[in-house]
């Protein structure tokens, strides 16, 4: 039962402290995301969980045991890096059976498991190549093959799928999440790609400054996010700040600063609060015509990106707001750079926080 | 004015072909991608480009002079790549204005173009920075204004974000092209990223294996792929094999899955494997009976219900994913074909894992191509 348990851990270096007093708790066979921006502490976290880094105080329980002060190799967990780190001299099946060989397994035994893996991955046709001879995929399936031999129940993955193909970057996702729910592993995976944590997570946990904001299965993080932050990291937001001037049974209404007034989702803040409302890029919705008057808002495009499955929108509201939209791009050829159009917010899509300490432009940097 | 040709462009090293009988032309101000799977070639395409590597066969030319010889600094171009080395002596201004003084220009307008290429970058504040004292991703940004300060016409960016996180990235990139717009430069930008090369070009060559497959603007790559490796590569897409079983109107055979609707004369019926067919269009006429087809259909083109047998195939759902604002189906089809099913998320009917579904495939929705002979796989495949 490889379940982990993370207590009030801390990791200074030097003055800069990367993970502060964090508490945590992975279930048996869960898949974790950790996702936050560049510095937030996921990489360190996940070293001091696979005991690569010490922590400066706090602890660390693997099924119950406090493995503060265990090896890397006594923990039960494989990490695997960014890099992939496979010995350039030896081929796929070198790579894959080098754990067990170096730990003294019964050759038979080794056999079975290096070959049971290394077809797992799609790579058992390969498995004479050295790794110059694979594509940057096929390294990444060998070195998880690799991982996967080693016989460990965590599997500690960071970004590792950052160096592939966009193409196959997808496929793999799949695949990696589908191989750690067959072999009954717990996972815990570093990214800072906000759809692959949508795609792959049982549950996100988001990281900031080194502290965990908010923790909850994809669908909560993206349709219920706990700050400004949050909202705008977990696909993008546009912002309006102002005032609560209003509070009924289905909704608020905010004032602007502009004196313009939204309706706005249900909040708990009191009527004459300085708040933030803020609605996803996703359901800001570009029309023709007004939809019903309750924040229909009439502006102009002033450019259009052409994305694929979807395409972006910069809009300039006549309150001189500027804002941003994603519309599928099956609606969006409708619309030209500076046409006339109607901008409509969802009243339940525009959330409401309390207004950040330090400012809303400061919530909402990346760093 | 710069106009850039590549002309039977070869490159080969020792038994690697690393690029094949390329043919370019790039127009004046034009902002091009170059996009492709990793060992595609397209590093290889700009290394010749830039004089940095010499072709095996073919010529480059800027303006309509051929550059085949002459070195790189004398061919006028920017050049930017993954990680710029910045000189670690000097502070972020002192990089920055180095071609400028260096070229000698008048001062003031070598700080006017300084001041304006790292206020682009967003780096300005930190001028008086040391190369050691900034981030990976600052180093890059800085190192973007340096080649932007030197004032060539001709800038080639390769793969200049992908040391970069996500959201710096979105901007810069966007950033990037406004500037070249702007200041009327010609860009050739190389990248793997596939989103980046939509939301920043004018055309994309698309490469696979030293060769070019296509060459297209953004819209036309994504919504009318000419062959099946750019449906692939570019979105996501959904295959389906099968052979024409019937072309125009006429008595419709039995049929597996239910009533179809009436074949029109446009129109051809496909059988797919286990003998379940499609309605598929032909407008020109251009399949025959007997004939082998691979349709193609994006995810978000599919719709899935419980009633629907119109254009439709029974599935049973094996995954179901949370995408935000669209939920993604897997089915798994009668046909033993996977595919990928996206619906809003705001549709009210949710489905769920293990349900029997009807999958509709509209006409009007699928490309159709010819069944390449090396097999659907082999095409598909990225290297």
């Amino acid at each position: 039962m490889p379940e982990i348990r993370i207590e009030k851990l801390r990791k200074a270096f030097g003055g800069l402290v990367a993970v502060d007093s964090l508490d945590l708790q992975v279930r048996d066979g869960e898949y974790l995301t950790i996702l936050g921006p560049t510095g937030a502490g996921k990489t360190t976290l996940l070293r001091l969980i696979a005991g690569l880094e010490e922590q400066t105080s706090g602890s660390i329980f693997i099924d119950g045991k406090c493995v503060n002060s265990l090896p890397p190799e006594d923990r039960k967990v494989t990490f695997l890096s960014q890099t992939y780190s496979l010995f350039p001299h030896m081929d796929a099946w070198q790579n894959t059976i080098f754990g067990p060989t170096a730990r003294g397994w019964d050759p038979e035994k080794v056999e079975i498991i290096g070959r049971e893996m290394l077809e797992m991955v799609h790579l058992y046709e390969r498995k004479d190549a050295l790794p110059n001879e694979l594509s940057g995929g096929m390294q990444q399936r060998n070195a998880l093959a690799r991982a996967l031999c080693a016989d460990a129940k965590i599997l500690l993955l960071d970004e590792p799928l950052r160096a592939l193909d966009a193409r196959l970057r997808l496929d793999l996702r799949y695949e990696l999440k589908k191989l750690v729910k067959d072999m009954g592993m717990t996972a815990i995976h570093v990214t800072h790609d906000q759809e692959e944590a949508l795609t792959i997570s049982d549950r996100i946990i988001m990281l900031r400054s080194g502290k965990v904001i908010q923790s909850g299965p994809p669908q909560e993080i993206f349709n219920k996010p706990e700050s400004p932050f949050i909202h705008h990291f977990i696909g993008e937001a546009n912002f309006i700040e102002g005032t609560i001037t209003g509070k009924g049974e289905r909704g608020a209404r905010l004032t602007g600063q502009s004196g313009r007034t939204y309706d706005v989702a249900p909040t708990e803040l009191k009527v004459g609060t300085k708040a933030v409302a803020g609605i996803k890029t996703e359901f800001t919705i570009v029309g023709k015509e007004p939809r019903d008057g309750v924040n229909d808002f009439p502006g102009t495009v002033q450019r259009k990106l052409f994305l694929g499955r979807f395409t972006d929108y910069d809009l300039i509201l006549d309150n001189g707001h500027n804002v941003h939209a994603r519309l599928p791009s099956s609606v969006a050829h409708k619309f030209d750079e500076g046409d006339r159009v109607n901008v409509h917010m969802d009243p339940e899509r525009l959330l409401v926080f309390p207004v950040p300490g330090k400012g809303l432009a400061k919530e909402l940097e990346m760093m | 004015m710069p106009e850039i040709e590549l002309r039977g462009i070869t490159k080969r090293f020792g038994k690697v072909t690393a690029a094949e009988n390329i043919n370019l032309k790039i127009r004046d101000g034009e902002y091009v991608t170059v996009l492709g799977p990793s060992g595609c070639g397209k590093t290889t395409l700009v290394k010749i480009l830039s004089g940095i590597w010499e072709p095996t066969e073919g010529d480059c030319f800027i303006d309509g002079r051929k550059v085949t010889g002459i070195p790189t600094y004398e061919r006028d171009l920017g050049y930017i790549f993954q990680n710029i080395a910045l000189f670690p002596h000097m502070t972020v201004w002192q990089n920055a204005n180095y071609a400028p003084i260096v070229k000698d220009w008048d001062r003031e307008e070598a700080d006017k173009v300084t001041t304006e290429s790292l206020e682009l970058v967003k780096s300005l504040r930190r001028k008086g920075f040391k190369p050691f004292e900034l981030s990976g991703g600052e180093k890059q940004k800085v190192g973007i204004a340096r080649a932007l300060c030197a004032g060539s016409k001709l800038l080639i960016l390769d793969e200049p974000l992908s040391a970069l996180d996500a959201r710096v990235r979105l901007e810069l990139r966007y950033e990037i092209k406004r500037l070249v717009k702007e200041r009327g430069l010609t860009a050739i930008h190389v990248t793997h990223d596939q989103e980046e090369a939509m939301s920043t070009s004018d055309r994309i060559v698309l490469m696979r294996a030293g060769r070019i497959v296509e060459v297209e603007t953004p819209e036309n790559l994504y919504n009318r792929p000419k062959n099946l490796f750019t449906a692939n590569f570019i979105g996501e897409a959904n295959f389906i094999e099968g052979s024409i079983l019937q072309c125009g109107t006429g008595e419709i055979a039995e049929c597996k899955t239910g009533p179809l609707s009436e074949c029109g004369s446009d129109e051809c019926i496909m059988e797919t494997r286990h003998k379940h067919r499609l309605v598929i269009k032909n407008p020109a006429g251009q399949f025959k009976v007997g004939h082998g087809v691979v349709v193609m259909v994006r995810p978000e083109n599919l719709s899935i219900s419980h009633d629907e047998k119109e254009h439709s195939l029974e599935g049973r759902i094996t995954d179901k994913i949370f995408m935000g604002s669209f939920i993604r189906y897997r089915v798994g089809l009668v046909t033993d074909d996977t595919v990928l099913v996206e619906v809003p998320e705001a549709d009210d009917k949710i489905f769920n894992i293990g349900e029997k579904v009807n999958v509709k495939f509209r006409p009007k929705k699928l490309l159709v191509y010819p069944q390449p002979m090396e097999g659907l796989k082999e095409v598909l495949s990225l290297e």
